[in-house]
């Protein structure tokens, strides 16, 4: 919510509502007095230059009476929300304290409620509680609450679901004391995002209200009755309506514009940009000749986020066909967005720079934009932690898989959904036709992760990237998806870049090791070193505090004290320093990334 | 204490499925399954946190707790890590600042981080104060449920050694959950291997790692990754 996007909508709708805002502080104050000036000499006047709206049946100015009446609309509609949304929060969160029965009870409650028309609901209140301003906003406030109380309910329950909640009720916190302390808190932006929507409507529905005579009743006037006055006029002078109209359609529409803007910024954390767009730094000259056979080859990466956030600094990598490198490091140390820059999938605000970035021989920036669509689509294959975000769960599972074929390969459908099965078969699915026919909850884990490597089957895949695919597994199917994983590399001859924080896992499966520690390569070696080889001291020290199965178990563990800086302060010198045992005045000089022996290049001062 | 004829039902789905289990005081059982075999389930039903039928005898149930995979999710984003901490006691006001920093040294925690909030802390100090909240109730059993698993392994260690240095200086008995079979190995006394649900083997950890009895302990320790063994 703290950084507005700077769109046409947002700026809008931000403006709409200052605007309504002075108006509601400034307007009485500065027309009251013309608003309620009685004119006889000018009774139902159209618009002339005195009266640009016209003037009323007792000659005051219509163009002043609209200005005024701001702050009567703005203010009933501020209350009824609020009335509103206190009611509704409550009633969301009392089956979250109530005893089981009555909850059942208020749950059943609000559910009729929301079902019931609003408006029906707003008049129906608004007739029993008293015919004017009073009523309608009660009614207003009634017809607003069912809302709030589904939606604090929803939200309150995936709250409730969360561990600290059940931590909380296992300390023997009290339900009262969970819901304050823990529940309301943590669901009220979005319940505050609901309540700037809620007031537009709101609005407009006073104004409805009003227009029907059910609201604001003489000599007091908001916008709604202004327009019920000059309704039964709009066909000799149409100004005298429009005025009124024109301002409650704006105050309308800046609400919601401004409360749609603030909603969006709140869920914008995953919103693909699709083409954080590529630019070369360095020229061509330093980075010596392109290698003709190197699948993937990457130089000088950098990911960098608005707010000096750089995540991944000046990394390369260059993967031969055939070839599995596993890209170990701890969380956050960039994995995952090296990951995302190749495939062109690093998320907006997020900037991608390199001084290379070749995919099968061309570099993907310079190639046009359906090509490089084409490229990454048939040629890269990429697998992640959970299958279930890479599978549409509305689509059957062998229609996703045969869409690859006719989107990129121009199949014809049955020969694609044929091809689907078969890629089924290939990465051992049982049944793969009847699989094929369902939904990827109807899959277990192990299959949905197969299902997805099936999917980058569909092409001819020269790099396949899988980050963390084994993560969510457990060990047994784990062990089988790595066996599949070599299988394809080795059958299809490309290449693999395998992601993952468990040095063991990389250790079994990849012939390269290349270690990141806050966004930089600090050692790439071959794996028949990871074990007992390794240069670098957090390489080592990495290897050093895996637990295996030989370990012995009367010795503590050896661990890395302090923790790994964030990618906004990660350090100009060696990034380790603070950790590392071996660090001295040099460390703060960053060590360059330099051959140690054969295949084996490392980044610290004390490797000799 | 004792697990006697557990059952957790889901619908027409067993997911604990008649699990009997002994854990000797002071001792450490380690429980590994693969996902979906009932260890969490199991841990809950024991908790209160889920129906079951069966009985969990010689442990008041208020007296167990438990700590989760993710201390990200199970602290609360909003308070403080001494806020966090001091919730379960049942002390004065007065008491609580000392019972919170007393807890926080007992995991090897700096008294300032109480100051802080979860989001400012690496993920193993923050699973380090989820331990340290839970054993402000002075429990009679600490349910560990996968703490480790969303750890690195720069960080795994330290919370490792803690939970073996804690058995040892106050004597705590613990039911130790994870998939990660070489990490079972490293903390536990006794090894209890669950699949769909029921309980296929249990022994002294040398016992059950050396010489598996059931072939689903076999496949389990065949599936173990080990460092370069390409
Ligand atoms: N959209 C973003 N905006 C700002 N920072 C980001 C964004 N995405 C990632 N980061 C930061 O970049 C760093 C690297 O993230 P990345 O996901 O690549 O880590 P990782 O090595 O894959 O870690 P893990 O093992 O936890 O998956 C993290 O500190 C993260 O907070
Ligand atoms: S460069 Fe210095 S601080 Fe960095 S790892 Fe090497 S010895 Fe340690
Ligand atoms: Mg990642």
């Amino acid at each position: 919510m703290r950084h507005l996007p700077r769109t046409p909508a947002g700026i809008a709708g931000t403006l709409l509502v200052a605007l309504m805002v002075i108006l509601a502080i400034a307007g009485p104050l500065i027309w009251g007095a013309e608003a309620e000036r009685i004119d006889s000499a000018a009774i139902l006047q159209g618009t002339s230059a005195a009266h640009p709206l016209g003037t009323d049946n007792l000659g005051r100015d219509i163009l002043a009476r609209v200005l005024v009446a701001g702050r009567l609309s703005l203010a009933l509609a501020m209350i009824a929300t609020l009335i509103g949304a206190t009611a509704g929060v409550i009633l969301g969160a009392l089956p979250s304290v109530l005893p089981r029965r009555a909850a059942r009870l208020v749950t059943g409650t609000v559910n009729a409620l929301v079902a019931f028309p609003g408006l029906l609901l707003a008049m129906f209140t608004a007739v029993i509680a008293g015919l004017g301003a009073r009523g309608a906003v009660l009614g207003i406030g009634a017809a607003v609450a069912p809302g709030f109380a589904r939606l604090t309910q929803t939200l309150a329950a995936s709250v409730a679901g969360a561990d600290y909640v059940a931590v909380a009720r296992m300390l023997g916190v009290s339900r009262w004391r969970v819901m304050t302390r823990h529940v309301l808190p943590n669901i009220a932006e979005p319940l505050i995002l609901h309540l700037t929507q809620a007031l537009g409507g709101a609005l407009l529905a006073l104004a409805g209200m009003s227009f029907l005579g059910l609201g604001v009743q003489p000599p007091s006037f908001d916008w709604g009755r202004l327009l019920f006055d000059g309704f039964a006029r709009i066909y000799a002078t149409p100004a005298v309506a429009l005025g009124p109209a024109a301002a409650i359609a704006l105050a309308g529409i800046g609400f919601n514009l401004l409360g749609d803007v603030l909603a969006r910024a709140a869920s914008r954390r995953a919103t693909p940009a699709g083409a954080a767009a590529g630019r070369a730094v360095p020229e061509a000259g330093e980075l010596g000749e392109p290698d003709p056979d190197a699948v993937l080859e990457v130089r000088d990466l950098t990911v960098t986020f608005p707010g000096g956030v750089t995540p991944v600094r000046g990394l390369s990598l260059t993967i031969a066909p055939g070839e599995i490198v596993g890209l170990v490091g701890e969380s956050g140390s960039g994995k995952s967005l090296t990951a995302s820059a190749i495939g062109g999938l690093v998320p907006y605000p997020g900037e991608v720079s390199a001084g290379r970035l070749r995919l099968c021989g061309a570099d993907v920036r310079e190639l046009p934009e359906a090509e490089c669509r084409r490229l990454l689509g048939t040629s890269l294959a990429m697998v992640f932690q959970d299958p279930m975000a890479a599978l549409n769960p509305a689509l059957k599972v062998g229609g996703q898989l045969a869409e690859v074929a006719t989107v990129h390969q121009g199949a014809s459908r049955a020969d694609a959904f044929a091809r689907a099965v078969d890629r089924l078969e290939h990465v051992r699915i049982p049944e793969p036709a009847t699989r094929a026919r369902q939904h990827p909850h109807e899959l277990s884990g192990g299959m949905r992760q197969r299902a997805v490597i099936a999917m980058g089957l569909m092409g001819a895949p020269r790099l396949i990237i899988a980050d963390e695919p084994t993560t969510a597994l457990d060990v047994t199917v784990q062990r089988e998806i790595l066996r599949l994983l070599r299988e394809v590399t080795d059958e299809t001859g490309a290449a693999t870049l395998f992601i993952s924080h468990d040095i063991a896992v990389i250790g079994e499966l990849c012939h390269r090791v290349v270690v990141m520690y806050a966004g930089r390569v600090v050692e790439e070696l071959p794996v028949e070193e990871l074990a007992s080889g390794a240069a670098h001291p957090y390489t080592r020290a990495l290897v050093a505090s895996l637990p295996d199965m030989e370990t012995d178990r009367s010795l503590p563990l050896a661990s890395i004290p302090g923790r790994q800086p964030s990618p906004a302060e990660v350090p100009d010198g060696c990034a380790f320093a603070d950790r590392c045992e071996l660090a001295s005045a040099k460390c703060a000089e960053l060590p360059p990334l330099i051959p140690y022996r054969a295949g084996h290049r490392v980044a610290c001062w004390e490797a000799k | 204490m004792i697990i006697k004829n557990l059952t957790v039902r889901f619908g027409a789905f067993t997911a604990v499925d008649d699990v009997t289990l002994e854990i000797p005081d002071g001792a450490i059982v380690g429980l590994v399954g693969e996902s979906g075999s009932g260890k969490s389930t199991l841990a809950r039903a024991v908790s209160g946190l889920v129906p079951y039928t069966g009985a969990v005898e010689g442990v008041d149930p208020s007296r167990v707790q438990m700590v989760f995979q993710d201390p990200l999710t199970s602290l609360d984003p909003r308070m403080t890590v001494g806020a966090s901490v001091a919730e379960g006691l049942r002390l004065p006001r007065a008491a609580r600042q000392a019972e919170v920093e007393r807890l926080l040294t007992l995991v090897s925690l700096p008294v300032s981080l109480a100051e802080r909030y979860p989001r400012e802390l690496s993920g193993g100090q923050r699973q380090r104060v989820a331990i340290a909240r839970a054993l402000g109730v002075r429990p009679a059993l600490l349910i560990a449920d996968e703490i480790t698993s969303a750890l690195d392994v720069s960080v795994q260690g330290a919370v490792l050694n803690l939970i073996r240095s804690l058995r040892e200086e106050i004597g705590l008995s613990m039911l130790f959950i994870s998939h990660n079979l070489a990490v079972v190995r490293y903390v536990s006394d006794v090894v209890a291997v669950m699949h769909r649900g029921r309980l296929v083997e249990m022994g002294p950890t040398e016992e059950v790692v050396g010489a598996p009895a059931d072939d689903y302990t076999r496949s389990l320790l065949e599936a173990v990754p080990r460092l370069g063994r390409s």
